[in-house]
């Protein structure tokens, strides 16, 4: 009997180290460019981490979870394989494994600090358990296959999502001649578009027990309609909240000021230059009276458009792209929120995966088809994270946020809300993927780079990630397999746990 | 786990706009040396030079700087190449500044009436020109905040307007100081005709290669 108490143990301090690894870690991408840009303490951004970390964990988490648990090798074959009263405990000893072997590669990686993402190595160590207990062909590669291209999309969605949302930016707001005035204009559709996604998916996610509870068919229509009024309704809350608290700021002396000049826009001038380029095909093309009055003409033209050059020189003052920062340093709290939340929902998968699969092996010693994730695991891994992110995660997120100055709020909230809505729909996709926070979150800023957003980008980091794929999930494999054996030894040939 | 921290290179730009004011200590210092010679002052005249030559070296020195730092991995908004080319176009304004010192150590350079005022129009314009184009590299913070796009994108084509008028200024004045010392050819020896034009063919690079640094940066801008 002993042993059993023994494997417990072992499985819930796994789950839960791995769990502390990934708060302390990786939590500080989701906060830390808040803190960078000064829109959050860091008492605050802690305290919100870890309010959204759980949120999304407890609400969103399982979904991923079944994917490493059941979507990499089938457990049910291990019961084929091996005879039935040791099969759950080499499936136990392999999830173990897994998670040892993760938790040893993140402590190797931080050690010698290379960019490594937890998911990858769980990834590759439940596939190297699986090709050892169910030989290669027991893996299931196109799962797997769906998995590694979700590590490829899920950066080049968020940069494309990035690129398109900072594109918009640069057009509503910073390329309007009054950017302030645009900001406060566009700020609170933009909560509306974050609250709608959020919830949508959080609601899409986390109804569908309520409603299996209640014997309704979750593909219902209804259940759609029902998510998708929810859905609006938050939407619009944020919007009106939004609104009104940004109504309450003071508005800046500048506004007036402007608007006194309504030459002082860019669209004007340029508007200005096209007609110039159009007279002078008229004048260059035409002869006669046309051309004379296509001459006259375009000499009044020329000298308006000096007019709104001067007024463009003279009127508009920096201080302006300073407070549209700050409008979007609020934005930005809120995307650094969804952020966490949506790495919750993804990340607590790593550890409650494995864990859920060990112990229910262990403490109903049968593999079985049917297999939930109890609600208490999925605490035990929020909890896990949170207590990561209050002992060691606020100095990562101090360290990150003092070097990402580079990022302004309203770079921060485009690179934040693209990661966000990728991790999330990958989080409710019908096979979970797991996909790497910070991976995302990088080709997130990529995006915003390639939208001329950022001063300088060090593509080496890119190198360094594609080398980082390379080696973790070969490691995490190998380093799984020895665990593996070791733990086999222990539990299963001595026939310690068999035998009890 | 810095990821996200280690993503971020050293930005160029600031260094670029701390090189723009070393050049711009150069043209200030250059045009003390210029109000030396107009005096006769030229005891100063030695010291106030080595002072430019000093300015100069330490600008060279940003710029070493820079160029080591741009590395080939970096991506930036606006391209490796046009960075470099911008510092290059910098650099030689600070160049034609200490040039311009030199020059005028070589001999003792007659300062006849009648050629102050257009010689100080002339110097005025090119420093114009030179003053404009540093508060467009001043503004690179903005250009970068706005994406290189809208209103201050606007906002830096009329600087480089103004950069071009200030050039078109200088040569026309150019040409009334030439005809002016001309007319003095045979006041002056060979020696110091020849130091004349050699010093207003050198200060008038001041107000082109602006012009072309303007021009470079007018390239760099996106239309919406």
């Amino acid at each position: 009997m002993g042993a059993e108490f023994i494997l417990i143990g072992l499985i819930l301090v796994c789950g839960f180290y791995v769990a502390w690894n990934i708060g302390a870690n990786d939590v500080a991408n989701a906060m830390g460019t808040s803190v960078g840009s000064g829109a959050l303490t860091l008492r605050r951004a802690v305290i919100l981490a870890a309010i959204f970390e759980f949120a999304g964990a407890y609400i969103v988490g399982s979904n991923v979870a079944k994917t490493v648990r059941k979507g990499i090798f089938d457990p049910l074959e291990i019961s084929n394989m091996y005879p039935p009263n040791e099969a759950p405990f080499i499936l136990a000893c392999g999830m173990i494994a897994a998670l040892l072997a993760a938790g040893t590669w993140l402590l190797i990686a931080t050690y010698m600090s290379w960019p490594v993402s937890t998911t990858h190595s769980i990834v590759g160590a439940v596939v190297g358990f699986g090709a050892l207990a169910l030989g290669f062909d027991g893996v299931l590669w196109d799962k797997v296959g769906l998995i590694s291209a979700g590590w490829i999309v899920s950066p080049l969605i968020s940069a494309v999502v990035a690129y398109v949302v900072f594109g918009i930016l640069l057009k509503t707001v910073f390329y309007q001649r009054d950017p302030v005035a645009a900001a406060r204009r566009v700020a609170p559709k933009l909560v509306f578009i974050l609250m709608f996604v959020m919830t949508g998916l959080t609601s899409y996610k986390g109804l569908k027990p309520l409603w299996k509870k209640w014997e309704m068919n979750p593909e219902d229509p209804r259940f759609v309609l029902v998510v998708v009024t929810v859905a609006v309704v938050l939407g619009i809350i944020g919007f009106f909240v939004t609104k009104l608290s940004l109504s309450r700021t003071q508005p800046s002396p500048s506004d007036s000021k402007s608007k006194k000049n309504p030459a002082l826009d860019a669209d004007v001038s340029r508007s200005l230059a096209k007609t110039i380029k159009h007279l002078q095909r008229v004048r260059n093309n035409s002869t006669d009276e046309i051309q004379d009055r296509a001459r006259q003409l375009l000499i009044d033209v020329e000298s308006l458009q000096d007019k709104a050059l001067d007024n463009i020189t003279t009127n508009t003052d920096s201080d302006e792209l300073r407070q549209v920062e700050k409008i979007f340093s609020v934005l930005q709290i809120f995307t650094a929120c969804l952020v966490a939340f949506a790495h919750g929902s993804n990340d607590v998968a790593n550890a409650i995966g494995p864990l859920a699969a060990a112990y229910q092996a262990v403490s109903e010693k049968a593999i079985i088809a049917e297999s939930t994730t109890a609600p208490w695991m999925l605490l035990l891994g929020g909890v896990g994270i949170v207590i990561g992110l209050a002992t060691w995660g606020w100095k990562v997120i101090k360290t990150v946020g003092e070097k990402i100055t580079e990022l302004t709020p309203s770079r921060g909230f485009s690179a934040e809300f693209a990661a966000a809505i990728t991790i999330l729909g990958a989080s409710v996709l019908p096979i979970g993927l797991p996909i790497s926070t910070t991976h995302t979150l990088v080709g997130a800023v990529l995006g915003v780079g390639l939208a001329r957003g950022i001063n300088a980008l060090n593509l080496k980091t890119m190198r360094n990630i594609v080398a980082g794929w390379a080696i973790t999930i070969p490691a995490g494999a190998i380093l799984c397999m020895i665990f593996y054996f070791i733990l086999k030894l222990i539990f299963v040939d001595s026939g310690w746990a068999v035998g009890g | 786990m810095s990821t996200i921290g280690k993503l971020f290179g050293r930005s160029p730009f600031s260094q670029i706009q701390l090189h723009m004011e070393q050049v711009n200590k150069c043209i200030g210092k250059m045009s003390d040396a210029l109000d030396a010679v107009k005096a006769g002052n030229f005891e100063s005249l030695d010291r106030i030079s080595n002072e430019v030559s000093e300015l100069e070296h330490e600008a060279d020195q940003i710029k070493a700087d820079i160029r080591e730092r741009l590395l080939k991995r970096f991506f930036m908004p606006i391209d490796r190449s046009e960075v470099l080319e911008i510092l290059s176009l910098q650099d030689s304004l600070a160049d034609t500044a200490e040039d311009v010192c030199k020059v005028l150590t070589l001999k003792r350079l007659p300062f006849p009436e009648d050629l102050v005022e257009d010689f100080d129009k002339f110097v005025g314009f090119n420093i114009k020109a030179c003053e404009i184009c540093a508060s467009i590299i001043n503004q690179m913070d903005e250009l970068i905040e706005s994406g290189f796009g809208g209103i201050e994108a606007e906002r830096i084509r009329g600087l480089a307007k103004e950069t071009a008028l200030a050039e078109h200024e200088a040569d026309v004045v150019q040409l009334q100081l030439l005809k002016k010392i001309y007319a003095h050819d045979t006041d002056f020896s060979t020696g110091e005709f020849h130091l004349w034009m050699r010093v207003t063919r050198v200060l008038s690079r001041l107000a082109n290669d602006s012009e072309n640094l303007a021009n470079r940066i007018l390239k760099t801008l996106s239309l919406k």
